[in-house]
């Protein structure tokens, strides 16, 4: 005699697995997306500061050479000698000049204006976080972890 | 019980399927539409835009770090057409405080292209116009009850070259117009280098791609070898000179001898470079803007440096060598004479040096045969172009045997600046052999440059040795002697300079030479023992005295006392003193 036994599951077991399922899925995606929406946001936002810095470095370069042109006008030959004339200066005459050896002076030196230029920035210097895809961020923290 | 409301859920399935898929044939639709390009062109125009990217132009300093030229921020006035709600107030306001003609406003404005977005009514207004253009529109804006409205009107801020020291040094520096060209001089010679590449930009919208921006660098800053102080007082000096010895124009170079860096170079007449437009009322012809290189003239007796240097280099005379001046020498069937028609006697060459007698000259080429006397003023440079870092700079000419229009008669003139052409830079390249221990320099005006946060200076130029050292020395010596032995008024006190007087006169357009026109130079430089500086002094055409001795020689003389002060060159006796404690 052959007795067969069929055991079911109960009906709500089953559902309940589905929608665990369906519920992981979800949640999985959902933070997937949140994080990806978090670095693409950072990025857009440090894309915007990008943008804002480059147009006040573009700003400040034009103030810069505003105020060059401007200082270079008060130091010019005749702004300054007609304040010297005011002042009461007058250019050294042969006569009244006279020469005294200091010791370590080399004399008047053509000038070197790289001395005062700071080297100049470049958008190379963004860190990767904000220029790599999240795959390539994500490759990138497993290599690190693995090494 | 579950049966009977199972239509509910079917029904909702179903509107939610008939929605999803009428949302994607609609996708489809506007996809596959006749409106879908302009939808594109929407989408693309939001994407990003192109933009001409100009480099600011490099600055030009002087070699002590004073800027000659830079940057200053200008504005382009125009109006957004859409926006514009009264073009008569704009047209107002804009003839009013820039100047502008109101008919041809209204008319631009209201006659613009349909497709026309913005309108430029006016480019490089000064930052004064455009702060009051502003204060108008605050207030026209902040007034609840104006009848005006300039509302469109916008302006676009962009830099433009400035030169702050305006009329100084302007035939060197040249000028840019406002198509961003240099023109003359620096701003022409390096204008590639100063301009920068300008370059077509494509800006992004979506900030993700900044980084697809790319950088432009700004055009190479100059730094020329000139000295902004003693160029100003050479301008200041020859200006007065042309007044004292009432000459029609001139030109004076001051230059280090020992590597070609041109310290100052002054020129009449002179631009305001803030004001290039006025270019057409201040020159004649484009060769008047820098006469120092762009003028040849016959340079007379300072010409005889060089036939004397060439003589002493070959051995055919020594500074004893003496002569019998009679008052003539016939040549090639023309007779020579000197500066006065009379006879000198017995001299010997620094006699003839001093006293600048052609016979003495004229006889040592005619010595020397007109092969060699040709092949050391072509090694001297004369009949060439320099080579200086200067726009449009002339070469002269130097007849020689096998012209057409040589004859025998042009060795004797041409050994003592007659019959021959020369700018004074040409003139001052081949004296400089002389004051150097033989070796020519390629004079420049070109310090350094700096690129990249990176100064890059350029070494001196030789530009041959057309003299031995000895030779040098031994002219050099003769030429002190030949000023300070007589009544010159080349000298000035605590140095001893070297140098030699030119006068000559002008050919007329009927083929002779004028009686009452001459061209004054000095060429000189000092002190002997240590050039620090050269100079040459041209005058053209002075009235008071057509002698140089008399008008080029105490011009050259307030040159290098202003020379001496500038560069900080000590009296003689001063650094033979320095010079023996060091010992």
């Amino acid at each position: 005699m052959k007795i067969t036994r069929i055991i079911r599951q109960a009906p709500w077991r089953t559902r309940r697995q589905r929608v665990g399922a369906v519920l992981l899925a979800i949640v999985g995606t959902m933070m997937i997306a949140a994080l990806y929406l978090s670095v693409a946001s950072q990025a857009t936002l440090v894309g915007r500061e990008i943008q804002s810095l480059e147009r006040e470095s573009s700003s400040t370069k034009e103030e810069n050479a505003n105020l060059k042109t401007e200082l270079a006008r008060l130091l010019s030959y005749r702004a300054v000698n007609a304040r010297s004339d005011v002042l009461g200066f007058h250019p050294a005459a042969a006569e009244e000049t006279h020469y005294i050896v200091v010791p370590g002076y080399e004399g008047i030196n053509p000038v070197n204006l790289t001395r005062s230029i700071p080297s100049s920035t470049s958008s190379s210097l963004l860190p990767t976080e904000y220029t790599q895809s999240l795959f390539e961020w994500f490759d990138a923290r497993t290599r690190g972890a693995s090494q | 019980m579950r049966k009977e409301f199972a239509w509910r859920s079917l029904s909702l399935a179903s509107i939610f399927a008939v929605i999803g898929i009428l949302i994607i044939v609609q996708m489809v639709r506007i996809q596959t539409s006749v409106e879908a390009a302009d939808f594109r062109d929407q989408t693309n125009r939001y994407k990003g835009w192109i933009e001409n990217v100009y480099p600011a132009r490099g600055e030009i300093y002087d070699r002590n770090g004073k800027l000659l030229a830079g940057n200053q921020s200008v504005y382009e006035v125009g109006v957004t057409l859409d926006d514009v709600e009264s073009a008569q107030s704009i047209a107002t306001i804009l003839s009013t405080v820039l100047g502008l003609d109101y008919v041809n406003i209204l008319d631009s404005i209201n006659n613009a292209n349909e497709e026309q977005v913005y309108l430029s009514l006016s480019d490089y207004v000064p930052a004064g116009e455009i702060a009051e253009l502003e204060r108008i529109k605050n207030d026209i804006e902040n007034d609840p009850n104006a009848y005006d409205s300039l509302a469109g009107l916008s302006f676009r801020e962009h830099l433009a070259r400035s030169y702050p020291e305006e009329t100084i040094a302007a035939n060197i520096i040249g000028f840019v117009n406002r198509a961003g060209r240099g023109y003359f001089g620096v701003e022409e010679k390096y204008n590639d280098l100063l301009a920068g590449v300008p370059v077509q930009v494509w800006i992004p919208a979506d900030p993700n791609r900044v980084e697809e921006i790319p950088q432009v660098p700004d055009g190479t800053t100059l730094i020329l070898t000139l000295d902004r102080e003693l160029q100003a007082s050479v301008e200041e000096i020859l200006d007065e000179s042309l007044y004292t010895y009432g000459a029609e124009s001139g030109s004076i170079i001051v230059m280090d001898p020992q590597n070609g860096e041109i310290l100052a170079m002054a020129s009449t007449p002179r631009l305001n470079l803030e004001n290039y437009s006025d270019y057409e009322l201040v020159f004649d012809n484009a060769s008047e803007y820098n006469r120092a290189i762009n003028m040849p003239y016959e340079p007379g007796s300072v010409m005889k440096i060089l036939t004397m240097a060439a003589a002493l280099d070959m051995g055919v005379v020594t500074p004893d060598t003496s002569y019998t001046d009679t008052g003539s020498f016939p040549v090639g069937g023309a007779v020579i004479k000197n500066w006065d028609e009379k006879a000198w006697g017995v001299q010997d060459m620094t006699g003839c040096l001093r006293h600048s007698l052609n016979i003495c000259l004229a006889r040592i080429a005619v010595e020397m045969g007109p092969e060699n006397f040709y092949e050391y003023m072509s090694a001297f440079g004369i009949g060439h172009p320099t080579g200086i870092d200067l726009s449009g700079e002339a070469g002269g000419r130097l007849k020689v045997p096998g012209d057409s229009d040589w004859y025998p008669v042009d060795l004797a003139t041409n050994s003592f600046g007659q019959g021959v052409t020369a700018t004074p830079i040409q003139m001052m390249m081949a004296a400089s052999a002389i004051a150097n221990d033989g070796n020519m320099v390629t004079p420049h005006i070109l310090y350094g440059m700096v690129r990249d946060s990176k100064q890059y200076d350029f070494p001196p130029q030789n530009a041959g040795r057309p003299i031995s050292k000895e030779t040098a020395y031994t002219l050099s010596e003769m030429l002190a002697n030949s000023i300070t032995g007589e009544d010159s008024l080349a000298t000035i006190p605590g140095y001893r300079l070297a140098g030699k007087t030119g006068t000559a006169q002008i050919p007329t357009e009927y083929g002779w030479y004028s009686k009452d026109e001459t061209n004054a130079s000095f060429i000189g430089w000092g002190p002997v023992d240590d050039p620090q500086f050269m100079i040459y002094v041209w005058l053209e055409k002075p009235s008071v005295s057509v002698w140089a001795s008399k008008t080029a020689a105490p011009v050259f003389a307030e040159v290098a006392e202003e020379s001496v002060r500038i560069l900080n060159v000590p009296p003689d006796f001063i650094r033979m003193q320095y010079a023996a404690e060091q010992q």
